[in-house]
């Protein structure tokens, strides 16, 4: 086995074992923890056999495996960008509407 | 027809009092200053001058203020509410041109536009932007103004109360163009005036504010 992959499993295996500690501790949501953690068993398998992602590229005409990682990883990088964008303009107009109340109930004082 | 002038305003102690008792001796009683977060004595100077005066606890930006002001104005029974800025750079002799359309029910929305005079004295760097703004509203909104970002305006009650500003900075100047075009707000352009002192235009817009509300118009276009 090459260090890579220890090191990949290391690293997923902290990843599920901190997920599992934060989800018990009621500090992360069953949803996102089943999908973080998911995420990162994918990750554990992809170590373990490396050759399974080579299937996963021959199903999308893509040559290596490495590669389907790759572009896997810029596109769900980008929608999770993409969702804290979101997120943050939320955010900020639920901030405004709120300092607005305050100026308002201030004013009726 | 009660009119509401409706004034946001950011750090702005030196020039606001004058501008308000400007206003409120031009007979104008309804002066709603929105004093923005301040660091200084706006909300202070403000109040003493005789505004209307609502506070936000932190800086929310411009286009927040101003809704702020427009919706308060509008719970307040306000006919006509006109939008002013806080730094003295418009004139109160603008003012019953400003809003004579709108009385009449001409229109919905009067803005100003400071190239339509022929004695504005509006630096040469300035205008090519707010020109080149002009042409994008074109081109985004198909909405046809002389000049793009000019914070004097005059709207009916019917406009103020559709049109939604939810964008906090400076942005809100392109997003109130978008909804007047959006909503088919009928509107008119009236020549006024700005007075550019040093003071106005160090506190006033920069050129690389000009770039940041082009990108902002740009990805409010592609997610909306």
């Amino acid at each position: 086995m090459e260090s890579i992959q220890i090191f990949g499993i290391i690293v997923a295996a902290f990843m599920i074992f901190r997920a599992t500690y934060q989800c018990w501790k009621r500090k992360m949501k069953r949803s996102v923890f089943i999908i973080w953690s998911s995420i990162w068993f994918v990750v554990i398998v992809v170590a373990v056999l490396p050759g399974t992602t080579t299937i996963v590229a021959k199903l999308f005409g893509i040559g290596r495996g490495i590669d389907v990682v790759v572009y896997l990883s810029i596109m769900v990088m980008y929608f999770l960008g993409f969702k804290l964008y979101n997120r943050v303009e939320e955010t900020r107009k639920e901030i405004t509407k709120l300092v607005r109340e305050i100026a308002y109930m201030e004013k009726k004082k | 027809m009660k009119i509401f002038i409706v004034i946001p305003a950011y750090n702005e102690e030196n020039k606001i009092g004058k501008v308000v008792k400007e206003l409120i001796t031009a007979g104008y009683k309804n002066v709603v200053v929105i004093d923005d977060g301040s660091k200084d004595n706006t909300f202070k100077v403000a109040k003493s001058a005789g505004a209307i005066t609502l506070r936000h606890v932190i800086n929310r930006g411009q286009g927040a203020g101003l809704q702020t002001g427009i919706t308060y104005a509008l719970n307040n029974g306000a006919g006509i509410i006109v939008t002013y800025d806080a730094d003295g750079q418009h004139s109160k002799n603008d003012l019953p041109a400003i809003i004579k359309p709108v009385r009449l029910g001409q229109v919905d929305a009067a803005l100003g536009s400071r190239f339509r005079k022929t004695d504005s004295n509006t630096p040469p760097i300035r205008k090519l932007f707010l020109k080149g703004g002009a042409l994008l509203f074109r081109i985004f909104y198909g909405v046809n103004l002389s000049d793009s970002h000019n914070g004097f305006r005059a709207l009916s009650r019917n406009a103020a109360k559709k049109i939604n500003i939810t964008s906090d900075d400076m942005a809100h100047a392109s997003e109130i163009i978008d909804e007047i075009s959006r909503k088919n707000i009928k509107y008119v352009e009236v020549p006024v005036t700005i007075t550019y002192t040093d003071y106005s235009l160090a506190k006033g817009q920069n050129t690389l504010n000009g770039f940041k509300i082009l990108w902002r118009m740009l990805l409010d276009q592609l997610l909306k």
